[in-house]
């Protein structure tokens, strides 16, 4: 005589195909005449069915980052060889204007720069300073102090809006424009050094005015950055 | 990029090629660990140490079967040995702990019920998970993931019988806990109806 509880152990084995033939026709038999186990049977194919339906899961998105992260504190992670800054200060998504941005940002620094070092590195002005009197030299330097005041003054108006542009722009390019508004301030700092060690010299008065103005200009395309968008 | 080129950009240390490598495989790992341990902590952590493994280990994948049968069999390891290490409510597969107590009451000649309607994505999923974990684990890689039962054996060190002893068990929990959703189930769908 057949044993229900035993033969269901057949059954759950017959479903999978792994019952040898004499015992699967004894399974079959049995089926068509035992109600309980034919329904025991329908409910391992409803949840094999079933089975088969199952999604995966998705996992969320820290997951990567968790393994990224210590993926590159193994070092198993090629580091990317960092951008030279005047291809960041571009937008990636502005892509025509590139050459245009990277030669004139290129240019700037390289002007400055260069100026600087032979600035710094001449002994005596290139530009002969004329004998001037005192109230003269007195008179340019306050002109540039007049002019500084006015692009500081320029630079504390747009400050406002453009750090609140920043806050809403996307993270990446914050980040560039962060990151060319800190090069600018070096630049900056670099030119305002250079008209301490020679008030008299009219080129270091030239590129600290040049600094100034790029600076404003670079803070104006910050706050007029939705057009390049 | 295709799986070849990932696999060959990950051993070059090529940070995309992880990443694509991560996407193909990420929800079949995250969710056989989902299934297996239940807790979305511990299974993040044995998603996390799979791929880690994984990516440690690419450069020794020879390509003698496929790609994600090698990282599933990772998986699976990794799995296997946090459950015996930390020894949770593992059910032995070499004894049979179970008596009876957990398996559903058999009751012959009642009136035919099956779980036909009952076995929906969401419920089955909370059944699973509802399982003693000895069962669970051998149903998860049977009946979800496809391994034979001599694959099961030779993974968890007990024999061929005790793999198919186990399921059979872990089917049979798994109908009983079905079978008591069904009065709910039919609650709300009749509530649904009206």
């Amino acid at each position: 005589m057949i044993n229900c509880p035993d033969l269901q152990e057949d059954v759950s084995l017959w479903v999978d195909g792994e019952l040898d033939l004499t015992r699967a026709e004894t399974v079959k038999r049995h089926l068509e005449c035992c109600p309980e186990c034919a329904a025991f049977n329908r409910d391992m194919n409803a949840i094999r069915q079933g089975v088969e339906r199952l999604e995966p899961i998705e996992p969320p998105d820290r997951l990567w980052k968790s393994i990224r992260f210590q993926l590159e504190a193994e070092g198993r992670i090629r580091s990317k060889p960092k951008e030279p800054f005047w291809a960041a200060i571009v937008p990636r998504n502005f892509p025509d204007l590139k050459p245009a941005w990277s030669g004139a940002i290129l240019a700037l620094f390289l002007g400055i720069g260069s100026l600087l070092v032979y600035d710094l590195t001449t002994p005596s002005p290139v530009v002969p300073v004329p004998a001037a009197s005192t109230s003269h030299q007195e008179a340019v330097l306050e002109e540039l102090r007049k002019a500084e005041a006015n692009y500081r003054a320029a630079i504390e108006a747009l400050s406002a809006s453009s750090r609140e542009k920043l806050e809403s722009l996307d993270p990446v390019l914050a980040q560039v424009f962060h990151d060319n508004l800190a090069t600018m301030d070096y630049y900056l700092n670099e030119c305002k050094q250079a008209v301490e060690n020679s008030p008299q010299n009219p080129l270091a008065h030239r590129y600290l005015l040049a600094a100034y103005q790029k600076k404003v200009e670079l803070m104006q395309t910050i706050v007029t950055s939705d057009s390049l968008l | 990029m295709t799986e070849a080129q990932a696999i060959a950009g990950c051993v070059a240390g090529d940070p995309q090629a992880f990443e694509v490598l991560y996407n193909m495989h990420k929800r079949r790992v995250y969710s056989l660990c989902m299934r297996m341990v239940r807790d979305p902590a511990e299974a993040e952590d044995l998603s996390q140490e799979a791929f880690m493994q994984l990516f440690r280990k690419i450069g020794t994948f020879r390509g003698d079967s496929a790609f994600s049968t090698w990282m599933h069999r990772l998986t699976v390891n990794i799995i296997l040995m946090r459950i015996r290490k930390k020894g949770l409510d593992q059910v032995s597969l070499d004894q049979d702990r179970d008596d009876g107590q957990d398996l559903p009451p058999r009751e012959y000649g009642s009136e035919d019920i099956d779980l036909l309607g009952v076995v929906d994505r969401i419920t089955l999923e909370k059944a699973i998970a509802a399982l003693p974990r000895g069962y669970r684990t051998v149903f998860v890689l049977h009946d979800i993931e496809g391994y034979e039962h001599n694959e099961i054996a030779r993974m968890m060190g007990c024999s061929v019988g005790n793999s198919k002893s186990q399921l059979f068990k872990a089917r049979l929990k798994l109908r009983s806990l079905l079978l008591e959703k069904k009065p709910k189930l039919e609650k709300k769908q009749l509530k649904a109806s009206r």
